[in-house]
């Protein structure tokens, strides 16, 4: 018998696994995934530092864009702030209370997928916790990832974080309505900073509170909605069904 | 920190083979780990020491085997140097990561009755 690994022992079995650790979430992704193709709706995972301006970028997408039916649910540690503000904005949304838990997984989005109601939404966004760490690795069933960073942030970001900011399909400079106080802040360098952590990268600059910039937003969500998959139809397989495996 | 889910999640799968294998115990657990998967690996071997006490997988060997980062061309597939931008200095193609954002368990070895 091998003294290193035990081979040759006929009590030692050695098994070929090759899986993703993260693969009972991925399945649980898929899931949902079928669950907002089959509706027709587009899953946005907005992810960004507490602060960035995620829930006030979704109030003034409604804003930007009142016909689109939008929805959505915020991750966060403790409180209903974010889904308070949001549905007093005219968006129908939901909180994830995570507790201690700094990011959301496809479990948590998939419990709030059963209290969505009958008229699918066009686009539903998942306003992750806000942290440039945890929430990118999970997948949790979304058409893109959205990162928002605000102007207030620094230049430097996606060469600190670069796990997150190579997740994101689109960066959103927010806040941009501070950068005549910002002289330091050169929406350029932030570019190529995003530049060396991302082959492709895409950066608009938006203000919620001036609305520059949310035109080419919204024209980014038709533009991504429009180009969704097909709707299955029933028996395509892709349906939300409940396997054994949830 | 979500090493503590990462490590509860390999905790599930290693589980899984347990029961498929009707082992008794766990002796070592293989883990391959890019540089760029967002989860570290001391952070992780720190979560694993509470996800898996008082389970079958207590006295495993967690063995981290670190991936280092590789981009290569999207076009022509040559392995790049990155510089200011994540281009193929030959071609001018996008870059991908070929190698560096696994997080995978490889292997694990059992000790069956």
């Amino acid at each position: 018998m091998c003294d290193v690994c035990g081979c040759g022992d006929p009590k030692v079995v050695s098994v070929d696994v090759h899986e993703r650790i993260l693969s009972q979430n991925d399945r649980t992704a898929a899931h949902n995934r079928a669950h907002f193709e089959t509706r027709g709706t587009f899953a946005v995972n907005l992810m960004g530092s507490p602060g960035s301006g995620k829930t006030a970028l979704l109030e003034a997408t409604r804003r930007a864009a009142p016909d689109l039916h939008i929805g959505a649910v915020s991750g966060d540690l403790a409180t209903e702030h974010d889904a308070t503000r949001l549905q007093a904005a005219g968006i129908p949304s939901w909180t994830i209370t995570t507790g201690t838990a700094c990011h959301l997984d496809a479990g948590m989005v998939h419990h709030v997928l059963h209290g969505l109601p009958e008229r699918p939404f066009d686009v539903f966004f998942i306003e992750n916790v806000g942290n440039l760490v945890c929430p990118a690795i999970y997948d949790l069933g979304q058409a893109r990832n959205v990162v928002a960073l605000s102007t207030t942030e620094g230049v430097d970001k996606p060469l600190k974080y670069p796990v997150m900011f190579r997740a994101a399909d689109l960066v959103l400079l927010t806040k941009s309505d501070l950068l005549p106080h910002l002289p330091e802040i050169d929406p350029e360098r932030i570019r190529e900073a995003l530049a060396r952590v991302v082959p492709d990268p895409r950066l608009l600059i938006v203000s919620a509170r001036t609305g520059e910039g949310l035109d080419a937003w919204v024209a980014w969500l038709r533009e991504v909605h429009a180009k969704r998959p097909e709707p299955a139809g029933a028996g395509s397989g892709a349906e939300h069904r409940h396997a054994g495996t949830q | 920190m979500h090493e503590y889910s990462v490590a509860s999640s390999l905790l599930d799968l290693v589980e899984e083979h347990v029961r498929a294998h009707a082992a008794s115990r766990v002796l070592r657990i293989h883990v391959r780990i890019g540089e760029q998967s967002g989860v570290e690996p001391e952070l992780l071997r720190s979560a694993w020491e509470l996800a898996c006490e008082r389970s079958s997988a207590a006295e495993a060997e967690l063995e981290l085997h670190a991936v280092p980062v590789r981009w290569e061309c999207r076009a022509c597939e040559k392995t790049l140097v990155p510089t200011i931008a994540l281009r193929c200095q030959d071609c001018g193609g996008a870059a991908h990561l070929a190698a560096g954002s696994e997080l995978f368990l490889d292997r694990i070895e059992l000790e069956v009755a």
